[in-house]
């Protein structure tokens, strides 16, 4: 039980990191970068598909009749790839920008949470399965892993954040526009469309840091900053059941019973 | 073609034809591994090349196009300390070549003189009872080592003088720039330079370095340079001593006949013979040897200057490295002290710096203004409370302060005020009294006062000692009865206190406290007054004062 979880987990780490450490390498040379994160987006969206169809497609067959016109209509395969597609586009941003801007030891603390969810998601799925039918088994499980992981690494990553990320000292002084600078002075010069598109989190970020700095006599704005930075990791645990789960089925092929 | 896709046969045929994934699931993530690696590897040497590129482009940029006000980031700062460090040593290092030539040009020049001192015949005697006396080197060291001691640590303080300005000048300038444009820096950009440079002056000065190495290094060079003087001293006295005997006693033997027409002086005409001949035979053995050896002496003696020089040379390029690499090791610091945390920017931090400096200025303030807070244990506590913080950033230059200003504040001057009492039952009379206080051995008089049979003295007294609050205070009195007609008799008693024993703590720097003694009677030509168990009680009022410590001046900010 626990050894082939341990195989899926370090599997679907392996991939992560092998991705986006060649993406934070890349980048700073060149746009082309992006070409590192098609594996995990790949990955990502072939993973999250079944997880969103095959629930969809189960109820259906509940709901509706046989031999109902709407079984044509109704298939979920548009809900599927507008869910799947939306879900990785923001993930994959979201974990190359986290790739290009964490220190190691925040990177330590997430990829932490990310092996420990792919394993609960493994070790769960399998045990979920001597008492429900796929894909509910699989649904909960992933429900589970996420919640498991995801909660309590909220709180050391809110924690971490609050004592130990670096804010550089001139955002202290800094108007608004010049702290969106500061937060885009850490995108390469070169601009580009995926600068572009990386420019939506570093200055989401360096906006709220700026208003964390102008309402510092509230520290309940901190604290919400934290909280705010370590919902992050709800995405990284689901994106972490989503990878486990693509390569369980398409790469391992571990077979369900 | 349909029909086959949906067949049974046709799901097996696919599934059997599946491709193997996890070769190529392992093959992409060990190609995006060794992709990373290359890349890594690119990146390193791409920002070497920058690096060069940019300050190319620096150089020959013109910097004057736009004002702003800038805060440097802490990457920013940390290359800017280590770009003025670098500079700073270089130019330090392109100096000490020079500055160590002046401080031995009055090294070489005193060469010549010393070498005619040591082909004389004076110079030669003086030399071998130096070496008989033990002191090989005095001479040595006066002719050509007098103040070279003080010009090497003149040129250290130079040295630390030219690091300072360049370190502070390169600061100044890049603080003001960034990219070439003129910029205004911002207050905590302002606030880390100047701690920079604070902390950049008193981290391992050179001239520290030189002066507590300079001393034992002369010594040792000379050593060396007269070991092989001396050396070379006792060949050629052994080698000449048989001929000069020879001559001398040649000399006296023919005195002896030329004198003997001065009948009994003629023994002392020979001997005066004799020595004249072993001078004059002295001389001209080294006026030869000089004639032969001297270039070669001199020319060694240059060489060991050299050497000696040489390893000035070496140790103070090691004292210039070890300063810019200490530095170095401060600016990872002081940038770390730049860049703030959340917890930090709502006084996580901060708070608990202004705690402990708000624990430390009430401790110092008390103890500025209570004498008897002053007992060395009491500083002592303070002293320990503050070294974990000596060498933070924020904290340090008020801890050094403290602790600084602590070395001043056991002294406390003393002066007795008065002194009363009677003498012993059996002495007592109306006849006047005088004496003497010894206040740790310095004398104070005690004026010559009446004194009544029944109510004794009261004397008041004047002077003062300054002495460290945690010495014990040895205080005599001795006091002399004027009778009339009669010989005058003397009373003494001796006692010690702990001044931290008998100090009010709670009252402040200026007290008066009463010092009690027993007074017996002793024989005027006593000198010594020992203890006395049972005598008559007298008071003895001192006043205690001690001047407030300075006021803090670098205690951080936290209005």
């Amino acid at each position: 039980l626990i050894y082939p979880a341990f195989k899926n987990a370090l599997s679907a780490l392996a991939l992560a990191v092998a991705s986006l450490f060649l993406w934070r390498v890349a980048f700073f040379s060149s746009d082309w970068a992006v070409l590192a994160l098609i594996p995990l987006a790949f990955v990502m969206i072939v993973g999250f598909w079944p997880l969103m169809l095959d629930p969809w497609r189960a109820r259906l067959n509940l709901y509706l009749r046989a031999g109902s016109p709407l079984r044509k209509i109704l298939t979920g395969r548009i809900r599927a790839i507008c869910l799947s597609s939306i879900f990785t586009f923001v993930a994959v941003i979201l974990m190359a920008w986290q790739a290009l801007s964490a220190s190691i030891f925040e990177a330590a603390i997430m990829l932490t949470a990310f092996f420990l969810a792919a394993c609960i998601f493994s070790v769960a799925q399998h045990l979920l399965l001597r008492h429900f039918h796929q894909p509910f088994a699989r649904s909960f499980a992933s429900l589970l892993a996420t919640w498991i992981v995801a909660l309590p690494f909220t709180v050391v990553i809110a924690v971490s954040t609050w004592s130990w990320a670096v804010i550089p000292g001139a955002i202290l002084d800094a108007s608004l526009q010049d702290a969106l600078q500061i937060g885009l002075d850490e995108l390469p010069a070169r601009g580009g469309m995926i600068a572009g598109i990386l420019s939506v989190p570093y200055g989401y970020e360096s906006a709220k840091l700026w208003v964390v700095v102008q309402l510092r006599d509230y520290p309940i704005v901190g604290a919400l900053f934290s909280f705010d930075a370590a919902l992050f990791s709800f995405v990284l645990c689901r994106s972490a059941v989503v990878i486990t789960q693509c390569i369980e089925i398409h790469i391992l092929k571990v077979h369900e019973t | 073609v349909k029909n086959f896709k949906k067949s049974r046969a046709a799901r097996k045929y696919w599934v059997v034809r599946k491709p193997n994934l996890v070769t190529w699931f392992w093959g992409g993530v060990i190609l995006m591994a060794g992709l990373s690696i290359l890349l890594s590897v690119a990146a390193v040497l791409r920002t070497n090349i920058d690096l060069n590129e940019s300050k190319n482009v620096a150089s020959s940029e013109d910097g004057s196009r736009t004002e702003a006000t800038s805060e440097k980031n802490a990457y920013e700062l940390k290359n800017m300390l280590d770009e003025a460090t670098k500079v700073s040593l270089a130019a330090v290092q392109s100096q000490i070549g020079p500055l160590l030539n002046d401080v031995y040009q009055p090294v070489y020049a005193s060469v010549p003189a010393y070498v005619d001192f040591h082909y004389s015949v004076w110079g030669e005697y003086a030399e071998l009872t130096e070496a008989a006396l033990g002191d090989v080197s005095g001479k040595l060291q006066e002719m050509l080592f007098s103040g070279l001691e003080m010009r090497l640590n003149r040129m250290g303080t130079e040295l630390d003088s030219i690091f300072n300005s360049k370190f502070s000048e390169k600061l100044e300038t890049d603080t003001a720039t960034s990219g070439g444009t003129k910029i205004n820096p911002g207050t905590l950009t302002q606030l880390a330079v100047e701690g920079a440079v604070k902390r950049m002056q008193v981290t391992v000065p050179v001239g520290t370095a030189v002066a507590l190495g300079t001393g034992a290094t002369i010594k040792a060079g000379a050593a060396a340079i007269t070991k092989k003087i001396t050396a070379k001293l006792a060949v050629k006295a052994a080698a000449k001593t048989g001929g000069k005997w020879v001559a001398s006693t040649t000399a006296a033997g023919t005195s002896a006949a030329l004198c003997s027409w001065t009948g009994p002086g003629a023994v002392l005409c020979a001997v005066a013979g004799g020595i004249g001949a072993w001078i004059v035979t002295d001389h001209g053995i080294i006026k030869i040897d000089e004639l032969w050896t001297r270039d070669k002496f001199e020319a060694d003696l240059r060489a060991m200057i050299d050497e000696q020089k040489a390893n000035h040379m070496a140790a103070i390029e090691k004292a210039t490295e070890a300063r810019a690499a200490a530095i170095q090791k401060d600016a990872g610091e002081i940038v770390q002290q730049h860049d703030f945390t959340l917890r930090e920017l709502f006084g996580g931090g901060n708070a608990e710096i202004c705690e402990i400096t708000a624990d430390f200025t009430a401790r110092y303030e008390l103890i500025s203004t209570h004498l008897g807070l002053r007992e060395p244990e009491g500083i002592q506590a303070v002293r320990i409370a503050m070294a974990p913080h000596n060498e933070n950033l924020t904290l340090g230059p008020m801890v050094r302060e403290i602790d600084q200003n602590l070395k001043q504040s056991l002294q406390v001057k003393v002066s007795p005020v008065r002194i009363t009492g009677n003498l012993p039952e059996g002495y007592r009379s109306d006849w006047d009294v005088s004496g003497v206080v010894y206040l740790n051995n310095s004398p104070l008089d005690i004026p010559k006062s009446a004194a009544l049979e029944k109510n004794g003295f009261t004397v008041a007294l004047t002077g003062e000692i300054t002495m460290s609050a945690e010495q014990p205070l040895n205080y005599i009195a001795a006091i002399k009865q004027h009778r009339w007609f009669l010989p005058s008799r003397i009373f003494g008693g001796v006692e010690t206190v702990k001044l931290f024993e008998v100090i009010d703590s709670s009252a402040g720097l200026e007290q008066n406290i009463v010092l009690p003694l027993q007074i017996a009677p002793i024989w005027e030509n006593d000198d010594k007054i020992t203890h006395i168990e049972t005598g008559e009680p007298i008071n003895l009022m001192v006043n205690l004062r001690a001047e407030p410590l300075a006021e803090l001046k670098k205690a951080p900010d936290c209005l």
